[in-house]
């Protein structure tokens, strides 16, 4: 069943209540502050730049400001180039030093006033590019210049005149060497003119500054210095054999051209290009010819006026980081707006030869985005971390996933793909189905002279993998030199469409940097071998299917006699080609395939679950350009169920050679042929293209991301985090497929046997509620299908209604395992599929909060109602009035997993009230606005009339007493009387608290797993009295011991909304580095699908303070302290809301357009 | 060819180790090397009474005498060995009690690179029979590949494996890459099977251990040299391996030297070069 938009309209809320109004008018935080010229509005590709009076007020300055938007320039790819007077040390000082990272590589200091040239290598070391060195015979005359200028200086006035020798290729006469002026800044230019004039003046040299500065030019071309170079900064005047045109000389003639930058893209700053008391400015020489066409800016005060030729800004360096500013967010726009320009720097650093890794890029027709907000990179390979590397950079599109493995094989790796509602069971665990490990469809490796090139065979010379969050793609970047020396460099993009779910695509550009010779590349796609799967996760492979009748080429059915058997099929589902084995036309160029450069004809592999008996097929095939003298042969699968392709292809030295593979799947699940359909939909990839396959898939994400991306202004760590988490979300779901839901490690991982749990409803539906309804309405759909199984558990348990699975696979049924071994070697019954009740109301929620915010009546009308009615039941039966008279349910296991078999948990109580209440006003509205449908439904379900006002007495009655003198809401029934434990003592730990403290003393104490009061106050926030929020807050918070993964976000969303950001930040980063950091290594099975839907509610509803309670949404933001400004876009009630928050609670919130064209 | 070194004074608890070298070489395929050193030149009728073995003893091995200062002497001819073990009693004073580490033992443990097996005296002279081996780890990549020889004895011996991992409060991880308790266990009926085979496919990938070797892993939490000599008389182990990297890092060393003082069983020091 296809998903279906919601269909606008109304009548979902109970009651409607005005927004506070919490915003000002809307503001376009992206526009340049101050604004500019637009002379200086469009992206410069080299920007350089005078330092002292332009970049920084003077040397002692804090350059933070200005270290910051360089870096980020950089990042962008912008070539940077510092021209200064003074020395390496005093710039790396205060810039280069804390610039770290490959894109330091395009920093450039150029000093010592036109003699120097530094650039930075791979390791961020500096390395001299130019050094003009003077010939003794230049020293000597410089020397003497000097020495005859101070002499005659001293000669006429008596006074103190010094001479500085010890500068690179020049002399510096100081004319005031007095204490006062040691050092002085430029600002005090001003100042330190008129004392040295009055001294010289005074002194009896009448001419002052102007005069000295003659009498250094006429001595130093008396004293035989071929165009010396006379410059002044009024305290000195100095003689030497280079300025600040050879500087920009040696950007516009060496830099420049080498990176393709024309002069009209580049950008030269300075402060003092205008006359100073007479004489030319320190930046004047900037302006050189082989510079024309550059754009020149000054900030500083110019009292002579600057040349015509510069744009006077003024302003000082606060004006100028304010213009490198602008300038970063040029670059990163055109970046987030699909201008990625393939950098070499970036992405091959360390190459001999930069040409190399320009030609491997334009082979594909993408490069990996450049903003490092929007990848995760893993540099070099480090084997102990690389099944949690496999599970961060996974690509999946909803309907199937699969790891970021190495595509040769390798004992480290645990490759798997994962198909959603793809289960199966082992025999000596038949209640426990598992996501099936599925064949790893991106296997791919190079052979010459039959030798693999293979991390592990030889030398790494560069490896980087690049999870490109913003395409939704996987680079490889990959040199290595072979035992034999042989030195061979990829790049490689690998994606689950997300515009074709049954599509895999696999493009690798590569090259033999040093031989030529005959190279193998062979693609393989069979059944995992056990090994191979990820250890200790009851993994269940796919086997080779038995040929039958069904599957049989062409259509024709084989008599049983003539089946072999256990044999694989192969499907054909268009015209025979030539025979795969054909010999490919030689000296073809690289072109787009054409009839010559022909791949075998598609071939299924078709595979089948022992137990369940799913049919799986894997259609795959590859090719080559320029194809050369390539040939290829395809194996046919085997008994052993593998399809094999090779390609054999003499490859010539720095070749430049692209391999294209496409993979198609489908199962039983999608149709009665998945071999055919997925031959047949190979054919139509092949037909398409990898270029526009890719094309399309890039369109799919940009149109997910237009509705889910946050941006983070300020925060560039916590702006990865949260798009790491977006983008794995929006990877997980598939809104087409109703029978699936997402299971608790996505599709990254195996572990956690593909279950799903309340994890989908409470924490990641939100994300898709508000950023993409239909597949929200697609997971809801998924509880809707497998109601029957949560009508038979309530039953087998003796209660009514849908007590759903704790834990659930394809049909809803109770997929909990019953016991474990726990580390300390103690067996462990597992009672939450059993106790943990709150699933039911879970989903009833999950059913509520999507109606609120879409409207979708239809959906309600013919499934959500039902939920809510039957969940509602089973609190009817599952909890009893008591003497007391008070509604009370015993016997639960809360959120909070420490505490088990206890009475009247409170969010239990809490959200089988509220799931009660809202059956029952749910049945009243269907009643009144749609009788006919509720009477069917009503008939459907066997409801008695009395049982809505039975649910809101019971809802009413409902135990959950808050303490009137302390606002606390007790846990459960007792637990104020437990042990008080101070889990401060306990840290820093790296194990469990219920590990350290056993676990009879942790459920003996008020030490909990995760929120559990908390979180009842989340999700019903406006039932409780600021008093009572803040004070469960303070008290369960320090009682909570995180010892869930879906524990820090909630304590992060509630202690923003409350205002203290110190605390929400910190659970915001502990929530962001689950998966992220490296000190976990749980993340080994598979990403926590859950913690990143928690991280974006913290972010919306937390840090935004996004609400939803009239027509439209309201916000009491609480930005973290270093967040300058926060957007995103949350839809509501069918209307798309672009949201921007600055930090200083400035909210804009505008509806967007639904015909939106960009 | 493996050399087992054995380095006898004359004291009787010296030739404690006799039986744990004859076992490693067994295994191992390799020569013992009777080490004696003197600083004097003794006939070898004379050395074998000093040394308290009859010809019968000596058979099948070879009998060094180095001269010089012992622990120097010993870590030297282990360097010059092929492929050297040294099986060491851990102090041979009669009047020592159990736990100590001579001054020798303790010299030799920390200037050898080579594996280096202590022997309690207490043990006595009964043969050794390697069944169980328990190899405490705490995560960290390097400790995983110091168990290469320890795998390479199981296999041969067909003992079986216990990796002991012990948690601490307040311990940080020791080295990049290291693998700990998880911080969060979501549900423990899928995170702790996850873990655990996660945690011992590191152990074999790292360690070089081989698919036919079966490992078993414990976790325990609490000071990990009481919690590892604790596992090992509870499980009746008959070597510890403790890997290290011969620092006297106050943490590392106390866990050490608790291993080798009170363990009931021989220690197998394996350092890990930097």
């Amino acid at each position: 069943m296809r998903a279906r938009k919601p269909s606008a309209s109304t009548g979902a809320g109970a009651g409607a209540v005005e927004p506070r109004a919490t915003w000002a008018g809307p503001r376009r935080v992206t526009e340049a502050p101050g604004g500019f010229p637009p002379a200086l509005l469009r992206p410069f590709r080299l920007i350089a730049f005078d330092w002292d009076g332009t970049a920084v007020v003077d040397r002692r300055a804090d350059a933070t400001a200005v270290r910051t938007v360089i870096d980020r320039l950089l990042r962008q790819g912008v070539l940077i180039a510092v021209i200064t007077g003074t020395k390496f040390e005093n710039v790396d000082r205060q810039l280069s030093s804390g610039i770290h990272g490959p894109h330091k590589q395009r920093l450039f200091i150029l000093t010592n006033r036109g003699s120097e040239v530094w650039g930075f290598d791979a390791a961020g070391r500096r390395v001299s590019l130019y050094r003009r060195v003077a010939t003794p015979e230049e020293e000597r005359r410089l020397t003497a210049a000097a020495d005859a200028v101070r002499a005659a200086l001293v000669a006429r006035t008596g006074l103190d005149i010094r001479v500085i020798y010890d500068r690179l290729n020049r002399r510096k006469i100081d004319l005031i060497p007095l204490a006062e002026w040691a050092d002085p800044p430029k600002s005090e230019i001003g100042a330190l003119y008129r004392a040295v004039q009055s001294r010289l003046v005074n002194a009896g040299y009448t001419g002052g500054l102007a005069e000295a500065f003659r009498l250094a030019r006429e001595t130093a071309a008396r004293h035989g210095l071929q165009d010396p170079r006379i410059t002044s900064d009024v305290k000195h005047i100095e003689i030497g054999l280079t300025d600040k045109s050879d500087s920009v000389d040696w950007l516009m003639r060496e830099l420049a051209p080498k990176h393709g930058i024309t002069p009209e893209e580049v950008l030269i700053g300075g402060d003092e290009f205008g006359d100073v008391a007479g004489f030319e400015g320190s930046d004047a020489r900037m302006l050189t010819p082989s510079a024309r066409g550059a754009t020149f800016v000054s900030v500083g005060p110019e009292p002579g006026g600057a040349p015509p030729e510069v744009i006077h800004l003024g302003g000082g360096p606060e004006r100028f980081v304010q213009l490198l500013e602008a300038q970063a967010q040029l670059h990163e726009r055109r970046a987030a707006d699909g201008d990625d320009i393939a950098d070499t720097a970036e992405s091959a650093p360390d190459t001999p030869s930069p040409h190399t890794a320009d030609r491997i890029a334009s082979a594909l027709p993408i490069a990996p985005t450049s903003d490092p907000r929007w990848r995760i990179v893993d540099e070099g390979l480090n084997i102990a971390r690389e099944h949690e590397i496999e599970s961060i950079f996974a690509i999946s599109n909803g309907y199937l996933g699969t790891r970021g493995s190495l595509a040769e094989a390798n004992p480290f790796s645990t490759p798997a793909t994962l198909i959603a509602g793809v289960y199966d069971v082992e025999e000596h665990s038949p209640d426990v189905p598992e996501l099936v490990i599925m064949p790893d469809g991106m296997r791919l490796c190079a052979f010459v002279d039959g030798q693999p090139f293979e991390p592990g065979r030889g030398e790494i010379l560069e490896h980087r993998r690049i999870l490109d969050m913003r395409h939704g793609l996987f680079w490889r970047e990959w040199r290595h030199r072979d035992p034999e020396g042989r030195i061979f460099r990829l790049r490689a993009l690998r994606l689950a469409s997300m515009a074709d779910r049954h599509a895999l695509v696999h493009s690798v550009a590569f090259t033999p940097e040093n031989f030529a010779g005959r190279i193998t590349l062979e693609t393989r796609i069979e059944p995992p071998p056990r090994h191979e799967t990820l250890p200790g996760v009851r993994a269940v492979r796919v086997q080779p299917k038995a040929r039958g009748p069904a599957e049989t080429p062409h259509g024709h059915q084989a008599a049983p006699a003539e089946a072999p058997a256990a044999d694989a099929v192969a499907d054909r589902a268009s015209p025979p080609d030539p025979p795969a084995d054909a010999q490919a036309p030689t000296n073809e160029a690289a072109k787009p395939e054409g009839p010559r450069n022909r791949a075998p004809a598609p071939i299924a592999l078709t595979l089948h679950t022992p137990t369940t008996g799913t049919t799986v097929a894997f259609a795959s095939t590859a090719t080559l350009r320029p194809e050369g003298s390539a040939r290829s042969v395809q194996e046919h699968p085997g008994d052993d169920g593998r399809l094999i392709q090779r390609i054999h292809v003499e490859v010539e030295i720095g070749g430049i050679y692209r391999l294209d593979r496409y993979v198609s799947v489908f199962t039983s699940r999608d149709t009665g042929r998945p071999a055919e359909a997925a031959a047949r939909h190979l054919a139509t990839l092949r037909r398409r293209g990898a270029d526009a396959l890719i094309a399309d898939h890039v369109a799919a994400w940009k149109e997910r991301w237009h509705a889910a991306d946050v941006e983070i202004d300020g925060d560039e760590g916590a702006q990865r985090a949260i798009r790491f988490a977006c983008y794995h979300l929006i990877a997980a779901a598939n809104p087409e497929d109703e029978r699936v839901s997402v299971p608790a490690r996505a599709l990254t991982g195996p572990s956690y046997s593909g279950h799903v749990f309340w994890d989908t409803e409470i924490y990641m539906l939100p994300f898709y509620i508000h950023t993409h309804p239909e597949t929200a309405r697609a997971l809801l759909m998924y509880r809707w299908h497998t109601l029957p199984a949560a009508r038979e558990k309530a039953r087998a348990h003796g209660y009514r209604g849908a007590f759903y699975a704790w834990e659930s696979a394809a049909d809803g049924a109770e997929a909990t395992p019953r016991r474990v071994l726990a580390p300390d070697g103690q067996i462990v019954t597992i009672r939450t599929g059993d106790l943990e009740t709150h699933i039911s109301a879970d989903v009833a929620f999950g059913v509520w909060r999507y109606w609120r915010a879409t409207g979708d009546d239809a959906f309600v009308l013919d499934a959500g109602a039902e939920i809510l009615l039957e969940t509602a039941r089973f609190w009817a039966s599952r909890g009893r009035f008591e003497d007391d008279g008070r509604f009370h349910i015993r016997n639960v296991i809360g959120p909070d997993e420490y505490h088990e078999d206890v009475d009247d948990n409170a969010y239990t109580n809490g959200m089988a009230a509220w799931n009660l209440q809202c059956a029952a006003h749910t049945a009243a509205l269907l009643a009144r606005r749609w009788p006919g449908r509720w009477d069917e439904l009503r008939r459907k379900i066997h409801l008695e009339p009395d049982e809505p006002a039975e649910w809101r007495r019971m809802a009413a009655a409902m135990y959950l007493p808050i303490d009137p003198r302390t606002g606390l809401i007790e846990q459960f029934q007792g637990f104020f009387d437990l042990e008080e434990v101070d889990l401060a003592e306990f840290e820093p730990r790296t194990a469990p608290i219920d590990v350290i403290l056993g676990r009879e003393r942790t459920r003996r104490s008020q030490v909990l797993k995760q929120p559990d009061v908390l979180m009842l106050i989340a999700l019903l926030w406006d039932r409780f009295p600021a008093r009572v929020r803040e004070a469960n807050f303070r008290y369960y918070d320090q009682r909570t011991a995180h010892g869930s993964s879906l524990s820090p976000s909630i304590h992060a969303l509630l202690a923003a909304r409350l205002g203290d950001l110190a605390t929400a930040e910190r659970y915001f980063r502990q929530s962001a580095e689950i998966d992220l950091a490296d000190n976990m290594g749980n993340a080994a099975g598979g990403v926590h699908a859950a913690a990143l839907g928690g991280l974006w509610q913290a972010v919306v509803f937390g840090f935004a303070g996004t609400r939803f309670v009239g027509s439209r949404p309201s916000f009491d933001p609480h930005l973290p302290a270093g967040w300058r400004a926060l957007r995103f876009r949350v839809r509501w009630r069918g209307v798309t809301y672009r949201v921007a928050i600055e930090a200083g609670g400035a909210v804009s919130c505008e509806p967007e357009p639904e015909d939106r064209t960009e | 060819m493996p050399t087992i070194l054995v380095p006898l004074d004359g004291s009787p608890h010296a030739t404690v180790a006799l039986p744990v070298a004859q076992t490693l070489a067994h295994l191992l395929e390799g020569t013992i090397h009777v080490l004696h050193v003197t600083r004097r030149a003794t006939p070898p009728h004379e050395l074998l009474r000093d040394l308290g073995l009859s010809p019968e003893e000596l058979r099948g091995t070879i009998l060094d005498v180095p001269a010089g200062s012992a622990a120097p002497a010993i870590v030297a001819a282990a360097e010059a060995a092929e492929d050297p073990t040294i099986v060491l009693c851990t102090h041979t004073g009669m009047d020592k009690p159990f736990g100590t580490l001579g001054h020798v033992a303790e010299e030799v443990l920390y200037s050898t690179r080579a594996p280096l097996v202590l022997v309690q005296p207490e043990r006595g002279h009964r043969p050794w029979v390697v069944d169980h081996i328990l190899l405490p780890h705490d995560g960290s990549p390097t400790t995983a590949e110091g168990f290469r020889p320890a795998s390479r004895l199981a296999l041969r011996a067909r003992a079986e494996l216990l990796v002991l991992h012990v948690a601490e409060t307040g311990a940080r991880p020791p080295e990049p890459g290291t693998f700990t308790l998880p911080r969060y266990v979501d549900q423990p009926q899928h995170e702790w099977p996850s873990w655990a085979a996660e945690f011992l496919e590191r152990v074999c990938q790292l360690g070089g251990i081989p698919e036919e070797l079966e490992l078993r892993l414990q976790v325990a939490t609490g000071e990990p040299g009481e919690e590892i000599v604790r596992t090992a008389r509870e499980r009746g182990s008959d070597l510890i391996v403790v890997v290290w990297r011969g620092r006297p890092e106050p943490g590392r060393a106390r866990t050490t030297r608790t291993i080798i003082h009170r363990a009931p069983c021989p220690v197998l020091v394996y350092r890990i070069s930097e």
